[in-house]
């Protein structure tokens, strides 16, 4: 067990812990030992600025912070050591570091003995006899170190007092940018900006794409030169500017998906506009426009003026760029949807087509096998068919309502034909009749008929021949002639699907329209 | 002067955020309210991992507008009516300012939470981003991947136009 000093910030606590202790475990140690200052994402550093790393050099180039695996040891840390937490959430803001570094050179006194003494070590320490010398080295700080633990007081009280201005203007500031409000903007998209070196005002859009991939789960594709070399992994990967200024590719593999599955971005300026085409591994192509002035205001000024309607853009990009192509790339290759319609359980995808009409429910089925399944629910189209056409003498849910809906709506259309077909020859010769009750705004359907001929009284007794002139066209078994496929009586379809049943059905006869005596069965 | 107490209930979302809603409000969230009731003197939240922080906020803002809202109707004749009415302007706005993504969570969400209301209205919101479109549409804006062949396809549309005019 030894002791060590942990610093976030200006608030220094120290901690007893093993030194085989992995740097992960100690992650976790120190885990709400701090208050909300605490950073999501931060690595261990001994002079508040560089990665500290293990003993092994070959290490130090593919990890950009510390390799978590590590223990304490490996890293050459001793009882008595400060260690800093250095933040990677945010942009410091320059007046913070500086305060920072002043600190550390206070620190200095004590922190360098260890920390400098390490760094000689690096170039030597190499093989076998590198850890021995290792070893050997940190005998003596330990030793010296058991004083200063205990002289220096959990809490650097010699530091200023917390500046809640800093402090307030950090946690005001947004996380993602479908947040951000007034000119504010995420501290990611000022540290990506502010280090890209922007010149034009499609590379700062191209940017805020860059950050909206990164907040969709996106990992920028980088070389390992460029990830030592800055230390970071939310920048682009090198070569995005190559096209410049008429395009830029962005490359990016994603957490759920194999490392060798590179999603593109490419985004090609055209005038005013930026086309946007988002690649999947599997080749197939999203594309999107972005009118620049939309979006950016100007690249001269400070960075919380260059962009406006970020939450727009946000929602724009996201949904029709970086969630679909995760979307299509997760369904090609069998995994669950995570997010739009897919994603929806049954039952609400149910819900959601209960409220659909019939021709959009059936248009719906065109659209995959997946709705097609859905959208052929029994429960759905027996609601439609008692809601257009009234119930039947069997309502069992267990028929295939779909396919009785389907052969009732083509007889209907069928018959609907054949009226109008008749209607046409017939108008010419049979007056109107006025009809004191007739509805104004309900179009008769057979004007020319008087209130109640067919349907009531014409199927209660057959051979009664109304007042009108049909009798004219003979009797209603009279074989062959234009009112056969009419009887007992036509349907009113209303234009469109609206229709209610029972409208105009006869002398107030509510037992719907294929109840009624005389009338056809179809089943 | 008295001040009067409001009750809260503790809700801890996805990204261990700890919310704490006024018990009027909870009382929209259908089925869950007796649980809710009875952690009502618990410390300890009620962890619901399946729901982000935003979308609570968001289920959180529109259970707060529409908290004087009669209940719906328990008999069946009336929740017919009930589920004809239109969507109003107000949460038209609502449900689609923050894109589809965060729709379709908050559909998730209110289907979890048993928000009726919500659940509805959020369902006739996407029922109208449906209606009067032609399928290759339709798989456009909901980004649906079409997995009929092209023969699959033909058979299907044939099968299908029947209700077109």
């Amino acid at each position: 067990m030894m002791k060590i000093r942990i610093r976030n910030r200006k608030i220094t606590k120290s901690i007893d812990i093993d030194n085989e202790c992995k740097l992960n475990d100690l992650r976790q140690f120190i885990f709400g030992l701090f208050d909300n200052t605490f950073p999501r994402e931060y690595f261990f550093s001994l002079n508040g600025r560089d990665p500290m790393t293990g003993a092994d050099t070959s290490t130090e180039e593919d990890s950009p912070w510390n390799k978590d695996d590590l223990t304490l040891k490996d890293c050459n840390i001793v009882g008595g050591d400060l260690i800093h937490i250095v933040s990677l959430d945010e942009e410091k803001i320059p007046t913070l570091s500086n305060e920072q570094d002043k600190s550390v050179a206070m620190e200095t006194d004590h922190s360098t003995c260890s920390s400098s003494k390490n760094e000689d070590n690096k170039p030597s320490t190499s093989g076998y006899y590198g850890n021995i010398s290792q070893i050997s080295n940190t005998e003596n700080p330990t030793s010296a170190a058991s004083g200063f633990s205990y002289s220096e007081p959990d809490v650097a009280m010699e530091e200023k007092p917390v500046d809640h201005a800093i402090v307030n203007k950090c946690l005001s500031e947004p996380l993602l940018c479908r947040d951000s409000v007034q000119g504010a903007v995420p501290p990611l998209l000022v540290k990506v900006y502010i280090e890209s070196d922007v010149t034009s005002t499609h590379e700062a859009l191209v940017i805020v794409l860059h950050i909206l991939m990164l907040e969709s789960g996106y990992i920028p594709v980088q070389t390992s030169d460029q990830s030592t070399a800055s230390g970071r992994s939310d920048m682009m990967n090198a070569d995005w500017k190559r096209g410049s200024p008429a395009s830029y590719t962005l490359k990016y593999t994603h957490n759920s998906c194999s490392d060798t599955d590179i999603f593109t971005l490419v985004c090609l300026k055209m005038g005013k506009l930026l086309i946007i085409h988002g690649r999947s591994p599997d080749k197939e192509d999203i594309p999107l426009n972005i009118t620049f002035c939309d979006f950016i205001q100007s690249i001269d000024g400070e960075i919380n003026k260059v962009y406006k309607n970020l939450p727009k853009l946000s929602m724009i990009f996201k949904d029709n760029i970086s969630l679909p192509l995760l979307q299509t790339y997760r369904q090609n290759h069998g995994f669950p949807v995570l997010s739009g319609i897919m994603s929806l359980s049954h039952e609400i995808k149910l819900t959601v087509f209960s409220f659909l009409d019939v021709p959009s429910t059936v248009r719906m089925m065109d659209t995959c096998k997946d709705f097609q399944q859905i959208c052929k629910d029994r429960y759905l189209w027996r609601r439609h068919y008692l809601k257009d056409f009234g119930n039947r003498q069997n309502n069992d849910l267990s028929q295939d309502w779909y396919t009785i809906y389907k052969t009732e709506f083509q007889l209907r259309k069928q018959r609907e034909k054949d009226r109008r077909r008749f209607l046409s020859q017939m108008t010419c010769i049979v007056p109107p009749v006025f009809r004191p009750d007739h509805d104004p705004g309900f179009p008769n359907p057979l004007p020319s008929y008087p209130p109640g001929m067919i349907g009531g009284d014409f199927d209660l007794f057959p051979q009664f021949q109304g007042p009108g002139g049909v009798g004219g066209f003979g009797g209603r078994r009279s074989g062959h002639n234009p009112l056969q496929p009419l009887q007992p009586r036509f349907d009113p379809l209303g234009p469109g699907h609206s229709f209610r049943p029972g409208r105009g059905g006869g002398l107030r006869d509510n037992r719907g329209m294929f109840g009624r005596i005389g009338g056809p069965r179809f089943f | 002067m008295y001040k009067k107490i409001v009750p809260q209930i503790k809700l801890e979302t996805y990204e261990k955020e700890v919310f704490e809603i006024d018990l009027d409000i909870a009382k929209k969230f259908g089925k869950l309210v007796p649980v809710l009731q009875e952690l009502l003197n618990d410390d300890k939240p009620l962890t619901i991992k399946t729901i982000n922080s935003g979308t609570l906020k968001k289920i959180i803002t529109w259970c707060t507008y529409h908290k004087d809202d009669p209940l719906p109707p328990e008999d069946d004749d009336n929740r017919m009516k009930h589920s004809t009415e239109e969507v109003s302007s107000w949460d038209d706005k609502f449900l689609q300012e923050d894109g589809q993504a965060a729709l379709f969570d908050l559909i998730s969400a209110a289907h979890t939470l048993d928000i009726d209301g919500l659940l509805d209205v959020a369902c006739k919101v996407v029922a109208t981003m449906i209606k009067g479109k032609a399928p290759e549409e339709i798989r456009k804006v909901f980004n649906i991947k079409n997995d009929f062949t092209q023969q699959e396809e033909d058979q299907v549309r044939k099968e299908n136009d029947w209700c077109e005019d």
